[in-house]
């Protein structure tokens, strides 16, 4: 959960980067990286350890605007995607205070994706977070791949929502960033909420900061 | 019609008229596996009350207590009506290929085993007919998740070492390559399954032939 620092009028806000091995969360996060100003941004921080030979810690904060006179520093970071390393992803979440699940859209990546989000529900429930009412949005990386599947079966699997309880937010919401699409709706008599999601090349940058940019809004607002 | 999952008996709920003439290869979104999906016998009048546009309209949700309306919303009905019961479809024991998966393959949504029609998305048909709704990453049984862990381990050693993979296969050493990484990832999948779990299971196995192997059968 965010940090304020009084000393330095800063909130610090935790974002962590999920998904596959290999679907292109540190690609994300080495693009923002690069494209924020010198300025207004710590060292990047990779570690490997001995027996965790892809574990990958970046860090990363960056400035974006003050909340009450205090700046608000995003942390971001990846968690190693392989499988079996679930320990470290486990503790990376930590204090996560905003998620992006970055999917490999290859459809032989298909296991791997759901794997994934399984875990990502399920080590965010053993934290005692509530990913449901957590900034949480989607990436479905490598569109520009052939095998590449289509959106709508990716949003079946990966981004099924969650029935809305909280009458106040029983409204049907359009999605701000795909015409036509809705984040709350209602159906069939119950409300169903979906999150944010975005088609990305991170190799190339597409979509790389309107993820960001999306999920560091979801964060800010949940500041209050 | 009802079509069966040969691989965890998932039953869902699938449209007949969307289902091309020469049939079609699903993924259960439960399990992962495949199913041909074949039309039934008999024309069956295309009951779609929420065909949904082929476009990103995702699973939809369906609560028991609300069958879904009939299609061209008439009056203001008082009751909501059922869509009438499909004839029974044939069986769909059908083995999914092991081998190769066709480009786009629908994601079949688990379903209870609840009456509701379905929707089909486009290009490949089907959808599910949850009589509640359901997101499948809140509620699991073990068994589907030690299979979809089982599948993405070793999906993992495929992606991470594809170079190895292709030596092992082409020399035939593909067990004896991969001896580190499988103890790992089995170590993992027992960690996180069970030992129950894993010890009466063939998921592990099934997934390293499948997936590691290319289908053939060298682990056992």
């Amino acid at each position: 959960m965010s940090l304020v620092n009084y000393a330095s009028r800063e909130i610090n806000c935790k974002i962590v980067y999920y998904g596959p091995g290999l679907g292109g969360k540190t690609t994300n996060l080495e693009y923002v990286y690069e494209k924020v100003a010198p300025s207004s941004k710590g060292k990047l921080i990779s570690l490997a350890t001995e027996t965790e030979r892809t574990l990958f810690f970046d860090f990363l904060p960056v400035d974006l605007g003050t909340i009450r006179g205090f700046r608000t520093r995003f942390h971001l970071y990846t968690v190693p995607g392989q499988v079996y390393y679930n320990a470290s992803r486990k503790l990376i979440l930590k204090g996560v205070d905003g998620v992006v699940f970055v999917a490999d859209s290859q459809i032989d990546r298909t296991e791997a994706n759901l794997e994934a989000m399984q875990n990502l529900y399920d080590n965010m429930t053993q934290h005692g977070y509530d990913l449901t009412h957590l900034p949480f949005v989607i990436q479905y990386n490598k569109r520009d791949l052939p095998n590449a599947a289509p959106l709508a079966v990716l949003d079946a699997a990966l981004n099924p929502g969650w029935p809305v309880d909280d009458a106040d937010r029983q409204k049907v919401t359009p999605d701000p960033y795909r015409p036509g699409e809705y984040l709350v709706k209602e159906v069939d008599g119950v409300w169903i909420e979906r999150v944010p999601t975005f088609e990305a090349i991170a190799v190339r940058g597409e979509g790389v900061f309107d993820t960001l940019k999306a999920v560091s809004k979801l964060v800010l607002k949940s500041l209050g | 019609m009802n079509v069966t999952c040969p691989q965890c008996s998932t039953v869902f709920r699938v449209d007949p008229a969307k289902v091309p003439e020469q049939g079609v290869r699903a993924r259960c979104s439960v399990c992962s596996g495949l199913i041909a999906v074949r039309r039934p016998p008999v024309a069956v009048p295309a009951v779609a009350p929420f065909s949904v546009a082929p476009s990103v309209e995702a699973p939809i949700v369906r609560s028991t207590p609300h069958p879904p309306p009939v299609a061209p919303p008439p009056a203001p009905a008082p009751a909501r009506v059922t869509p009438e019961p499909p004839p029974r479809p044939p069986e769909q024991p059908v083995r999914p290929p092991a081998a190769t998966v066709a480009p786009v393959l629908p994601a079949l949504h688990p379903e209870p085993r609840a009456p509701a029609a379905e929707p089909l998305g486009a290009p490949p048909p089907v959808t599910p007919a949850p009589a509640r709704f359901n997101n499948p990453f809140l509620q699991q049984d073990p068994s589907t998740r030690a299979r979809r862990l089982a599948r993405a381990l070793v999906s993992d050693l495929v992606v991470y070492y594809p170079e190895k993979r292709r030596r092992g296969l082409a020399e035939g050493n593909l067990k004896e390559l991969f001896g580190e990484e499988i103890r790992k990832s089995w170590e993992e999948y027992t960690e996180q399954v069970g030992e129950e779990i894993a010890s009466n299971t063939p998921y592990f196995t099934e997934a390293l032939n499948e997936i590691l192997a290319e289908g053939r059968s060298l682990f056992g």
